[in-house]
């Protein structure tokens, strides 16, 4: 399975956990805030049913109690003696001055009016209009609470409470008390009920007798057919007359047929139930929205730190410096630490890399190598720069071997080729030195020294190998054997010369003893010539010196040779040259003339003046040598080797020779060229 | 070449007549070398005066005659040219100059050449064209014996038909 097909989670923020997690401890805390809040609205709700049933009991009792204190006015009446003497203008009077606003009408059990306070004493209709009572109380006997009816002599909506007066012979009488509805609505107006509420009372046809609101409006009217049907003692919620929602609840009096109802607004419920939601809805986006902002916050305090660390992290990689401050967060600034750490490692060992990547490219310049590597599988040659630079050639891509052997000289590229294949098919290790050829042209000198791995099988994985500029190495091995070669030439002309001196010295020297010493004296004049060459590292020698060091072994008086001259350097090739000359001159003065007696004196001067010569500026030396005081001198009878050296020599450092055999002594004039700046050493 | 061979020698007739190269192969010794060598005449360029006697000496002991001996290489150029010689013995270095252009001279002119140098013989100027293998040297320092036995492989050299 590769790396691309992994699965990768899928990944959210921080922040987005931390809310989802905020979210999680919020819920319950919500449900709980919301269940208290239904459960205090609740609880409202049955505290105001309660209360609703509460009132209702009161209102009931308090009819009740009304009743039962008129059935007592009443029951007193009945026991008046008027009555029992049927004396009615009596009990008229008595009864109309005890009920005051009320009125009583007595009537027998048919129905025939005997008193009626109402109207006065004799003008009451005849019969009663409450047939109803009359017929229900000759049934049960007990007092009754009529319906609102509207009475004939009154003319007005009234209600009667009556009792049954009982005969010998069954009921006799029946005794009611006219009661107004506005008695009632006192009564409801007495419970001092609080604003909102409403209390309504209505009769066994469902004829409203009291409203304790709108009274006036809806006395005598009907109440809907619902409000007559629903269950007793039950709050309901329902329409009020004027069609506003009300919880009721309905009762009755024990001793009236009437229903009794008590009701308030469910508007007042309901803002209240809309109050406690609002607090619990304003509570709940309290609570959600500190828990978001919060969780937020939080999010936001970690994913700050962590985006640093990130970002402080990828510049790890880059190997850019981190810079990454402490936080509140431990665990963030473990982290950081590490990675600190990590990146002052990572830039100690890239130092140490650099440093060390330096120094290499520093000694392969210096030493002028250049690594290459051959991958004998892809079959590619890389080069190092140092190597481009010794080839001459510039950034390139790697090529093919065959391509990398263009740069090899074409007299060598045939060779190195074969050599490097035979190197690649069994070779451990190999040194190769060729010729190169730059682009411009130019050849060089190179040592190719490489190494071969190989795989178990012994097939070649690749070549590393260093490439070594040997161009100057090479010409200071031509140089050396020219030189060599130069110092043999010398050493062999300088034997030549030694031999020459020898066998010459021997033709005039045949005495093993003269020839000895003779000999002996011209090696060691060529000697001291050659120190004086060797102290100028074969530079040339100054004239004066030359002419001193000649002469030396033939001092035997001081003041007898005088040398005179100007300063004057002469080159290593007119040196050896001409103190062989003097030397010549000297040792034919010592034999034969100034200096072959006790008196006899040599003097050596020389001139100097400029002159020019085919190769260029010039000092023309005149050295004169002038023997006096000696022996009478003859010019020689046959021309000897000493003539002939000094002949040839002069013809040697290009000069002319003048030899004059006055009688006071030789002269011998020597001219010849110096350059005007002493060359470089010549071969003689 | 074989003009080269036609000798007009300037010297009395008592003077054998310059031997061929066969008779010179089978010929060893000192003393019959000087009769081999007797009337060669001989181009000589030397710079160093010592070793010029030297040469000058051992030539005439030879019986070699010097016709050129020079010292200065622009003189020996110009004697290259039209010298009457048989044979010529070159130092390499003349005063600093190389003898090149002296050895073409000759070379051109079929005059067989001894080089009398201390140098190896990679220094030497390369043969003439149509010569064979190598020039012929004699190393300093040398005795009379193998500066003729130099002369003859020279002589030899340059009779073998080209």
């Amino acid at each position: 399975m590769s790396l691309d097909e992994r699965k990768t989670p899928r990944a959210w923020p921080a922040a987005l956990h931390l809310v989802l997690f905020a979210a999680i401890i919020a819920m319950p805390l919500l449900l709980l805030l919301g269940a208290m809040f239904y459960r205090s609205a609740a609880q409202e709700h049955q505290r105001l049913e309660r209360l609703i049933g509460q009132e209702l009991d009161e209102l009931t009792a308090s009819i009740d109690r009304d009743i039962e204190r008129r059935t007592a006015v009443l029951q007193t009446l009945a026991t008046a003696p008027a009555l029992a003497s049927e004396d009615w203008d009596a009990f008229y009077l008595q009864a109309k001055a005890s009920l005051g606003k009320n009125y009583l009408v007595l009537t027998d059990e048919t129905g025939r009016q005997l008193v009626n306070t109402f109207v006065p004493h004799g003008t009451a209709p005849a019969f009663t209009d409450n047939l109803a009572t009359i017929e229900s109380m000759r049934q049960t006997m007990r007092p009754v609470v009529s319906d609102l009816f509207t009475g004939l002599a009154v003319k007005r909506p009234v209600y009667t409470i009556s009792i049954p007066i009982v005969g010998d012979k069954g009921l006799r009488y029946v005794m009611s008390l006219g009661l107004w509805p506005e008695d009632l609505l006192a009564l409801l107006q007495d419970q001092h009920l609080e604003a909102g509420w409403t209390t309504e009372i209505w009769d066994r046809k469902g004829v409203i007798l009291a409203v304790s609101r709108g009274q006036e409006r809806w006395l005598g009217k009907t109440v809907p057919d619902h409000w007559r049907t629903s269950a007793l003692g039950r709050v309901v919620e329902e329409r009020s007359l004027d069609g506003e929602r009300m919880l009721a609840a309905t009762g009755r009096p024990d001793l009236a047929g009437w229903t009794v109802r008590v009701s308030f607004p469910a508007r007042l419920v309901d803002s209240q139930a809309r109050e406690l939601l609002w607090l619990w809805g304003a509570a709940a986006v309290l609570v959600t929205l500190l828990t978001a902002v919060t969780a937020y916050v939080f999010g936001v305090s970690f994913t700050r730190p962590l985006g640093a660390t990130a970002r402080a992290a990828a510049a790890v990689g880059r190997g850019d410096p981190v810079e990454v401050n402490d936080t509140r967060i431990v665990e963030v600034n473990a982290v950081n630490r590490a990675l600190r750490e990590a990146a002052q490692e990572l830039e100690t060992s890239r130092t140490a890399l650099r440093y060390s990547e330096q120094l290499l490219g520093t000694a392969a310049d210096v030493a002028q190598f250049g690594a290459h590597q051959y991958d004998a599988v892809r079959d590619r040659v890389h080069r190092s720069p140092q190597i481009r630079r010794i080839l001459g050639v510039g950034p390139e891509e790697d090529r093919d071997l065959d391509s990398a052997l263009d740069c090899v000289h074409p007299d060598d590229r045939k060779e190195v080729s074969a050599r490097k294949r035979k190197i690649l098919a069994s070779e451990q290790q190999y040194q190769l030195t060729y010729r190169i050829r730059r682009p411009d042209g130019e050849v060089r000198w190179v040592m190719d020294r490489g190494q071969v791995d190989r795989d178990a099988a012994g097939r070649a994985l690749r070549v590393i190998g260093v490439l070594v500029d040997i161009t100057d190495l090479k010409a200071a091995e031509q140089r050396q054997r020219l030189l060599f070669d130069e110092l043999n030439h010398r050493v062999k002309n300088t034997l030549a010369i030694v031999q020459s001196l020898a066998q010459h010295t021997q033709r005039s020297k045949p005495d093993p003893r003269e020839f000895t010493r003779a000999f002996g004296e011209r090696i060691m004049s060529l000697s001291r010539a050659h120190d004086l060459l060797t102290q100028t590292a074969w530079q040339g020698a100054p004239l004066h010196k030359i002419v001193n060091a000649v002469l030396e072994p033939f001092i035997v008086q001081v003041g007898r040779i005088a040398m005179e001259g100007p300063a004057v350097e002469l080159p290593a090739s007119i040196t050896i040259t001409l103190a062989l000359m003097l030397n010549e001159l000297a040792t034919n003065a010592a034999k034969y003339g100034a200096l072959s007696t006790d008196t006899g004196r040599v003097e050596i001067s020389w001139t100097t003046t400029p002159t020019e010569t085919q190769d260029g500026e010039a000092l023309s030396v005149i050295l004169i040598w002038q023997e006096r005081d000696g022996p009478p001198v003859a010019p020689p009878r046959h021309r000897g080797f000493g003539s002939r050296l000094l002949a040839a020599s002069a013809q040697q450092i290009k000069g002319d020779l003048d030899a004059q055999f006055a009688t006071q002594g030789l002269r011998c004039r020597i001219r010849f060229p110096v350059p005007a700046r002493v060359a470089e050493p010549r071969s003689c | 070449m074989t003009t080269r061979l036609v000798h007009r020698l300037p010297f009395p007739s008592q003077r054998a007549p310059v031997p061929s190269p066969r008779r010179d192969r089978a010929i060893g010794g000192d003393g019959e070398h000087r009769l081999d060598l007797a009337g060669l005449r001989v181009f000589v360029v030397e710079d160093e005066a010592l070793v010029l006697l030297t040469l000058e000496d051992m030539l005439a002991d030879l019986g070699c005659q010097v016709v050129v001996s020079v010292q200065q290489i622009e003189e020996a150029a110009r004697l290259a040219l039209d010298a009457a010689v048989d044979v010529a013995l070159l130092d390499v270095n003349v005063g600093g100059t190389r003898i090149d252009p002296v050895a073409r001279i000759l070379a051109t002119r079929g005059i067989p050449i001894v080089f009398v140098t201390g140098y190896e013989a990679p220094s030497l100027p390369p043969p003439p064209p149509g010569a064979s293998d190598s020039v012929v040297r004699v190393a300093k320092p040398f005795q009379a014996a193998g500066l003729a036995r130099g002369i003859l492989q020279a002589l030899g050299r340059a009779e073998q038909p080209p």
